[in-house]
């Protein structure tokens, strides 16, 4: 049975490759990240337009900058920061343009469809529990608990140490656990 | 309710170790003994760890297949939108111009190897120029003055010395007041040395 390849080798496989100027390697590194990035994405917006379009411009700056990656952090590290960047970006500008509670940044999609149940209800409580979170916080919710990042990656993509990215998870539950009520 | 103690602060904000259990080996030394002991930070592990449980299952909406079919190439078309696209044809470009480059030297370095006999002769004057290597002089004179003239057919010299000459007395003819002050200082030294039909030619002038 041929072992499972270590996705952060293949990842740098790829970009060397890339870098080496094969383009269709490019298309394999969206092929095996663009579900994630989509996902994260979807998380940090509330919806699939916003997403969508999150997730593509995340992989054009991916296309943009690829021939400078060095590998110091992983593909995987990298493409996190990147969307999340995008994400303030993008909240800061609808800020401007619209002065919003967080909450009212991330709407439901089918919001009059998630009131016929309950576990919908309880959802979107959730939902927007994590988006009144403080940004840090709730990035790193996100990032541990729907991304299932370790730590260490959420460290790195935050740029902090593992304990300030641990303190962060767990304000990050208190404050929810406060907001939802226990 | 008992006070929250000193030890239960740290505790508790080591709990996210334990509650999303992502490495026991880092869970600090203590922590599951305290939680065993205190029924405080007991609770607040169970809650937490709920609240996890609850925030896990929110899945985000699978988009259709046909969404995935068309990601890669929507963005493929914003790349080249951007102008972005086609690296590996802007890698074929740099190619072409470093082969043009390549050639462009060889081309260059084929030509200096067959420069042609009066280019290296001029060369070789500009390095005795220069100072540089006198005995270059020899080398270029043999090159740029040949002992035959390839653009004068042998025995030619006399037949041009002659036609010259007469073209000379028809001009005397024509223009007898013409003088100029070398033609007439030499016509003048050679009637009062000589007559003109006994000048002995110059041996040195041929």
């Amino acid at each position: 049975m041929t072992p499972t390849p270590d996705p952060n080798q293949r990842d740098l496989e790829l970009v060397r490759r890339f870098q080496a100027g094969e383009e269709g390697a490019f298309d394999q590194l969206v092929e095996a990240h663009r579900r994630e990035i989509y996902r994260l994405a979807y998380r940090l917006l509330g919806n699939h337009a916003d997403a969508d379009d999150l997730a593509q411009e995340a992989f054009l700056r991916v296309y943009r900058s690829l021939g400078r990656f060095r590998g110091e952090a992983s593909f995987r590290t990298w493409t996190t920061r990147i969307v999340l960047n995008l994400v303030t970006d993008r909240r800061r500008e609808l800020a401007s343009h619209r002065p919003s509670s967080l909450e009212d940044l991330a709407p439901a999609e089918h919001p009059s469809e998630a009131g016929k149940q309950d576990g919908f209800i309880q959802a979107e409580i959730l939902r927007r529990a994590v988006g009144s979170l403080p940004k840090r916080q709730r990035e790193t919710l996100i990032l541990r608990v729907f991304q299932e990042m370790k730590f260490h990656e959420i460290a790195a993509v935050m740029g902090c140490t593992v304990g300030t990215a641990k303190a962060n998870f767990f304000h990050a539950l208190r404050g929810l656990k406060h907001r939802v009520g226990s | 309710m008992a006070m929250m103690s000193t030890k239960c602060t740290e505790m508790q904000r080591e709990l996210a170790w334990l509650i999303v259990e992502e490495d026991r080996t880092g869970t600090p030394l203590g922590i599951s003994e305290h939680l065993l002991e205190c029924p405080r930070c007991a609770l607040e592990a169970q809650r937490l760890r709920a609240l996890v449980g609850r925030l896990s299952p929110g899945a985000v909406p699978e988009p259709p297949a046909a969404y995935w079919q068309s990601f890669t190439p929507r963005l493929r078309i914003k790349l080249a939108a951007q102008g972005m696209a086609g690296r590996a044809r802007t890698g074929w470009i740099w190619a072409m111009a470093g082969a043009a480059a390549s050639f462009l030297l060889a081309a260059l370095a084929v030509g200096r190897w067959e420069t042609p006999p009066e280019t290296r002769a001029r060369l070789h004057l500009e390095q005795v120029a220069q100072g540089l290597d006198p005995d270059s002089l020899q080398v270029a004179l043999d090159t740029l003055l040949p002992e035959t003239d390839p653009g004068v057919p042998a025995g030619s010299k006399d037949e041009t010395t002659a036609e010259a000459a007469d073209m000379a007395q028809a001009l005397e003819e024509v223009l007898p007041e013409y003088e100029s002050g070398f033609n007439g200082a030499a016509r003048e030294s050679a009637t009062t040395q000589e007559p003109r039909g006994t000048q002995s030619p110059d041996p040195g002038w041929v």
